[in-house]
């Protein structure tokens, strides 16, 4: 099992930190025109959603894990609720690369998978070296292509 | 490349015309009137001016729309301003539908759809061609794939389409020979009214609550006559409501309700009825064909390779009775397309033994035994089913708290029993079963459907454990599909089993979706070294 760089961690507690802003200022918007709220209260609910968000965030990290197997990708990821993927490489329709501007500061890419699924139908792996993203865009679709689909959809 | 009918393009135009023209007419209404913009006599400048622009695009789409079949694909040019030309390979396509309105039936016209995997909406429609096109349209897309599986280039169908009888009888020495056709199934008069009877539309309730505003008096008399038969006051009307004793109240009230359910039951059936009139299901070639409707008539081809899941659709009252429905899905509708539900329907309704021994037909598959949930889950399914009469009894506490006090806010309390017991039986009508080439789920109440997924149709394989699931050690495991079918009914999932069977029934559906393939890639190179041609209609 590979896991994702460590870096990501960083990513996602500074998404947590950004959410919890946000909720605060929710409560804020609240307190000037609803229902006035103690500031403490506020403080104490940014601390607390931030400090989640953290924790989550390094449990994200310690659980997130994928590898590249005989016949199919394997992904094990989540929380609270833990999901583990596989995706058959014949099923593998294209795959990408991503880096969004966020990523792109903290210096990590994505890769995206895409299946022809209904539900699962694009899977994405966050937090990677962009040199370590694009071998492995390069390896899923060199598998891809080995594994010649005999049935298109 | 071909146009549609000449009376679609006159159809269109008047469309065009009376749409831009009225238009045209009220925005001229408004600027002259109470905007003051414009003087009155513009108007009558204006629209018919209009009406002329609109005819005149109407037209313009009509003789720019063009399509052609041949060399293996559609072509379909349209547009006026926003020229687009698309090419679908014939491979590629799912469902070809054909759809005739009570109108277009005295023309001897119809509407063909034809569906492909990707995309939001119906890649290609032609609105509207002669029946006997849209026929040969049909057909020639089963050709190709029957034919075609093994032929890179397809020359046969470069023709115009005018393909004739004698045309036909010359080439019935090599592959082009007419499909066989054969009945897989006919929903009887009597199956029909039966359905009619236990399927409930959420439409029907709706059309009726829409309704009654335009028959109010005739509505209000038939309530008055019951409720005057059943010995309370002689009228019934708003206008009296606070002479009413309660216990008229309640009499008038529980026949009102009595009455606009029956009104709606009544609406549903006759939609059912308008709807699945005259159905049947054949094979055609390795293609199933279904037809139905009375006052608007369809017919659609679903070819057998493209079918992605198999699913056994009861709802409570049919396993009441005995009966069931079966749907063929496939990966053509886009989500939301409308009446996909109908579209994929196999059999509407008949006993559950027709109905079993088709989907075994269909899919080569022995009716399964399902297994169910281990006992363990059970509780899970009564307290997160407790949950909402939980939750809303807090929430009626916290307002009796904080804001103000509620007289029986405990009262939602009753219900856990209720919902418990809704618990229990969702717990009860789930459960898996590992065939030899298919991965059957079966879930669901009121509606329960079991779904039959071929292993080598499996996109992705999903395990997912939430925290209250692993403190029991239970898993879900999904078989995700390309069924668009999956977005509405829900997916193949065997839920709540115990961890280490999901981990083995995961591991199972992945090396099955490879033995499977594998197999399917040697059956199709036999089938190829045999050649097509002797092999006659297969599965």
């Amino acid at each position: 099992m590979e896991t994702l760089d460590s870096r990501v961690r960083i990513l996602w507690t500074m998404r947590a930190v950004v959410l919890a802003t946000i909720l605060t200022g929710l409560a804020v918007v609240i307190d000037r025109f609803a229902v006035a709220i103690d500031w403490r209260l506020v403080a104490a609910l940014w601390v607390v959603a931030a400090a989640v968000g953290t924790v989550h965030a390094i449990l994200h990290y310690r659980r997130w894990g994928f590898g590249i197997q005989d016949d199919d990708l394997y992904l094990v990821r989540g929380v609270v609720t833990q999901v583990d993927t596989s995706v058959p490489y014949v099923r593998v329709q294209h795959t990408d690369t991503q880096r969004g501007p966020v990523e792109r500061l903290v210096g990590l890419s994505s890769v995206v998978v895409y299946t022809a699924g209904s539900r699962g139908a694009d899977i994405r792996i966050p937090g990677l070296q962009p040199e370590r993203a694009t071998e492995l865009r390069e390896q899923l679709r060199d598998l891809a292509a080995e594994s010649e689909a005999t049935d298109a959809v | 490349m071909k146009r549609l009918h000449p009376i679609s393009g006159v159809n269109r135009t008047l469309g065009y015309a009376i749409r831009v023209g009225a238009f045209a007419f009220f925005a001229g209404t408004v600027l002259s009137g109470p905007l003051a913009a414009l003087p009155f006599a513009v108007t009558f400048v204006l629209a018919p001016l209009a009406v002329l622009v609109g005819g005149a695009y109407g037209v313009a789409r009509y003789y720019r729309f063009s399509y052609e079949l041949s060399d293996g694909r559609l072509s379909v040019q349209s547009g006026v301003f926003d020229r687009q030309e698309r090419e679908i390979p014939l491979g590629r396509i799912q469902n070809v539908d054909i759809e005739r309105s009570v109108v277009q039936r005295l023309f001897g016209l119809a509407i063909v759809k034809f569906e492909t995997a990707g995309g939001s909406a119906t890649e290609a429609v032609l609105n509207a061609v002669t029946e006997t096109e849209a026929m040969e349209l049909q057909a020639a897309v089963a050709r190709h794939r029957r034919d075609g599986a093994d032929t890179e280039t397809e020359t046969r169908e470069g023709g115009d389409g005018t393909e004739t009888a004698t045309g036909r009888a010359i080439e019935t020495d090599d592959q082009t020979e007419r499909p066989q056709q054969r009945r897989l199934y006919e929903l009887s008069g009597r199956d029909l009214l039966v359905l009619a009877a236990l399927s409930f539309r959420l439409s029907a309730p709706a059309v009726v609550l829409f309704g009654v505003p335009f028959g109010q008096e005739y509505a209000r008399q038939f309530l008055s006559a019951s409720v005057g038969v059943l010995g309370g006051p002689a009228t019934v009307s708003l206008a009296l409501l606070p002479t009413y004793s309660t216990g008229e109240l309640v009499l008038i009230g529980s026949v009102a309700l009595v009455e606009f359910v029956l009104a709606a039951w009544l609406l549903s059936a006759a939609f059912t009825i308008t709807e699945y009139y005259n159905f049947r299901l054949d094979y055609v070639g390795d293609d199933l064909r279904y037809q139905r409707g009375l006052l608007q008539q369809y017919s659609g081809s679903i070819p057998l390779e493209k079918v992605q899941t198999v699913t056994i659709r009861e709802n409570a009252l049919m396993r009441q009775f005995g009966y069931a429905a079966l749907a063929v899905e496939t990966a053509g509708y886009a989500p939301g397309s409308g009446n996909q539900d109908t579209n994929n329907t196999a059999i509407p309704l008949d006993d559950r033994e027709t109905v079993t021994a088709v989907a075994e037909a269909l899919t080569d598959a022995e009716a399964p035994e399902i297994t169910g949930l281990p006992a363990r889950s059970r509780r899970r399914y009564a307290v997160r089913y407790s949950l909402l009469a939980l939750g809303a009894t807090a929430l009626l506490a916290g307002i009796h708290a904080f804001v103000q006090s509620i007289p029986f806010w405990y009262a939602p309390l009753a219900l856990v029993p209720v919902t418990a017991f809704a618990g229990y039986l969702t717990w009860r009508h789930r459960g898996y079963a590992l065939l030899a080439h298919r991965f059957a789920t079966r879930s669901g109440f009121l509606v329960r459907r079991t779904r039959l997924v071929p292993y080598y149709r499996i996109q992705t394989v999903i395990g997912t454990r939430s925290v209250f699931q692993r403190r029991l050690s239970l898993a879900s495991v999904t078989a995700d599909t390309a069924s668009t079918a999956g977005l509405v009914g829900g997916d193949a999932t065997a839920h709540d089993i115990d961890d280490t069977t999901a981990r083995e029934v995961h591991e199972t559906l992945r090396t099955r979706l490879m033995d499977d393939l594998q197999r399917r890639a040697g059956e199709r190179d036999s089938h190829n070294l045999e050649g097509f041609a002797a092999e006659g209609p297969r599965r």
